[in-house]
């Protein structure tokens, strides 16, 4: 992995930095925001103990659109309540920021980064990563519902602990709802994502989000 | 140059040279003919006429036969020979009813003479077109008819001497026109073939003494029928949903997608931690391919389109009935062709 990582960061910059798309001034600028819940569920296992925490949790999310390029942020925040085999619940903040293309309607591909940090009484557990993550769009039959698939892996990450990373990969899964001539989405997701450090620490986040989004779609056509 | 290719040339020539040489002679006797009379030679004018009409080795042109039938009767006339003037003034009103002596050139006892001819001889020419078409819903076949002295005449038409129909009854004067739709004598379009105009000049007793026969070689031609036009093709209609896909496709799409739902804990490696979450939003999903499959199809109407289309194919719709009403229109109508034959005079004597 060591021997690939300037490829790979080289990668992950480039398409960071690739907002010169030509096409991005082919179409007026999009925007969206979303606002909802999610319940998530983290996994934690860390020294050979496993823990368990749950918690519902704000979800926001903001994007731009312009053309074939987008932005995207989205911002999760809760209070993990402990569950089995957990000690002390714990705070959940979680960021993303990602740059990219929709070289068609159906894909996008998407380099950015993710902050997640779990805040306890004793300190502050906090990790960032480099990712690449593709997206792929369809419609649904009636033409008011549409499905997107996301995967992501994380080539780059540093912990403040000092772990290194070992693995990180992650994906989402999402139905959104989009009444004809309407600024009002309605979105049902699905997210899942996995990260190793130090061949000693695996956290799992799972969660199931529904948010409501206001603004015109990303997607032409949708 | 071989021979072979120059066998045309020396035909075209000599065809040329051969008529040449007629028309020549024709006219040569005539202007010997005319030359004789005006010297008051009459009877070398007869033999030169006569030559002209009996020994040509091809029949001269109708213009000069009047001519040299007008030179000849006078020149007859002038020797004494009344009655054989007669008989050729007669000959020239078969020939054709419009022929006339030219009354600068000749005197009033010819003039006087040739009037006697016309009283006795009755008889009818007749001018068609060589080629015409006839439609029974469109412009007939017309045939002119010259008369030489008023009299009653028959005009029919017809295969053979049954079934035919009569144009026309009555008194012709100076000139009648005939017109024939080309339909038989049930009214019914005919078929085509060989048909006969016939022209038959009557007695005031009734008795037929002569007759004119034209025949008209007929066929019946069908008319092209136009082209269907072609419906729209499949690049000139819009789509008229948006976000759509075909119905089975979109469903399709819907189960690979519940299926990447339940797959993503696999895929991220994750699958032991994973929770039974993302199976609400796989039924979701598949719940909403099937609800939207059911009601709506496939994509959002998009209603310019669809109006667009149904205005697309309302006119080729329209185009295409526009075209049948046409097709049946020529496939009823029939277009006949009439090619007229030389005329015939028949008199009552000849069979």
């Amino acid at each position: 992995m060591s021997a690939s990582r300037p490829i790979v960061r080289a990668l992950v910059l480039a398409c960071t930095l690739a907002p010169a798309w030509p096409l991005s001034a082919q179409a007026p600028p999009r925007a969206a925001l979303f606002g909802g819940a999610m319940s998530a569920r983290v996994e934690i296992l860390a020294g050979g103990r496993a823990e368990s925490m749950s918690s519902p949790a704000f979800l926001g999310q903001g994007m731009l659109s312009a053309g074939r390029m987008l932005v995207e942020l989205t911002y999760v925040q809760g209070r993990l309540a402990p569950g089995a085999g957990a000690i002390a619940g714990r705070d959940l903040v979680d960021g993303r920021v990602f740059v990219g293309v929709r070289p068609w309607d159906w894909l996008s591909i998407r380099s950015g980064a993710q902050a997640r940090a779990f805040v306890l009484a004793g300190g502050t557990r906090r990790w960032v990563l480099g990712e690449l993550c593709g997206r792929a769009e369809s419609s649904l039959p009636g033409g008011v519902a549409r499905g997107h698939v996301e995967l992501w892996v994380a080539p780059l990450g540093s912990s403040n602990t000092g772990e290194r990373l070992d693995r990180a990969r992650g994906g989402e899964a999402a139905l959104t709802l989009h009444p004809p001539n309407r600024p009002l989405w309605a979105e049902l997701g699905y997210r899942i994502d996995r990260v190793q450090w130090g061949g000693t620490r695996r956290e799992t986040l799972e969660g199931v989000s529904f948010t409501i989004g206001v603004g015109l779609p990303a997607v032409p056509g949708l | 140059m071989t021979i072979s290719r120059l066998w045309p040339v020396v035909l075209l020539g000599a065809l040329t040279a051969i008529r040449s040489a007629t028309a020549q002679t024709a006219g040569n006797l005539l202007a010997r003919g005319v030359r004789a009379y005006q010297n008051l030679d009459y009877p070398a004018a007869a033999g030169l006429m006569r030559r002209l009409l009996d020994e040509s080795p091809s029949p001269p042109e109708r213009s000069v036969q009047a001519k040299a039938l007008s030179y000849l009767a006078a020149a007859e006339f002038f020797q004494g020979q009344r009655d054989t003037a007669l008989a050729t003034f007669r000959q020239m009103l078969e020939r054709d009813a419009r022929n006339r002596p030219d009354p600068l050139v000749f005197p009033p006892e010819v003039q006087r003479l040739f009037e006697e001819a016309r009283r006795l001889t009755q008889t009818v020419s007749a001018e068609l077109p060589r080629e015409a078409e006839i439609r029974p819903d469109g412009p007939p076949l017309v045939a002119h008819l010259f008369a030489s002295s008023p009299q009653d005449i028959v005009v029919t038409v017809g295969p053979g001497e049954q079934a035919r129909r009569t144009l026309y009854e009555g008194p012709i004067g100076d000139s009648l026109d005939v017109r024939w739709d080309g339909r038989d004598s049930l009214s019914a379009p005919i078929s085509g073939g060989h048909y006969l105009l016939k022209v038959v000049a009557r007695e005031p007793s009734g008795r037929i003494h002569r007759s004119l026969e034209v025949p008209l070689e007929v066929t019946r031609q069908a008319q092209d029928t136009l082209p269907i036009p072609p419906a729209p093709d499949r690049r000139q209609i819009l789509p008229e949903r948006a976000g759509g896909a075909p119905p089975l496709a979109g469903l399709g799409r819907a189960l690979v997608l519940v299926a990447a739902v339940v797959a993503l804990p696999v895929v991220v490696g994750a699958e032991s931690d994973a929770g039974d979450g993302r199976l609400v939003v796989a039924g979701a999903v598949g719940l909403s391919g099937i609800i939207g499959l059911a009601a709506r199809g496939s994509g959002r109407a998009i209603p310019g389109n669809i109006q667009a289309n149904r205005a697309l194919r309302d006119a080729w719709r329209h185009r295409a009935d526009s075209v049948a009403t046409e097709n049946a229109r020529r496939r009823s109508a029939v277009r006949l062709v009439a090619r007229v034959g030389e005329p015939i005079i028949r008199n009552s004597e000849q069979p």
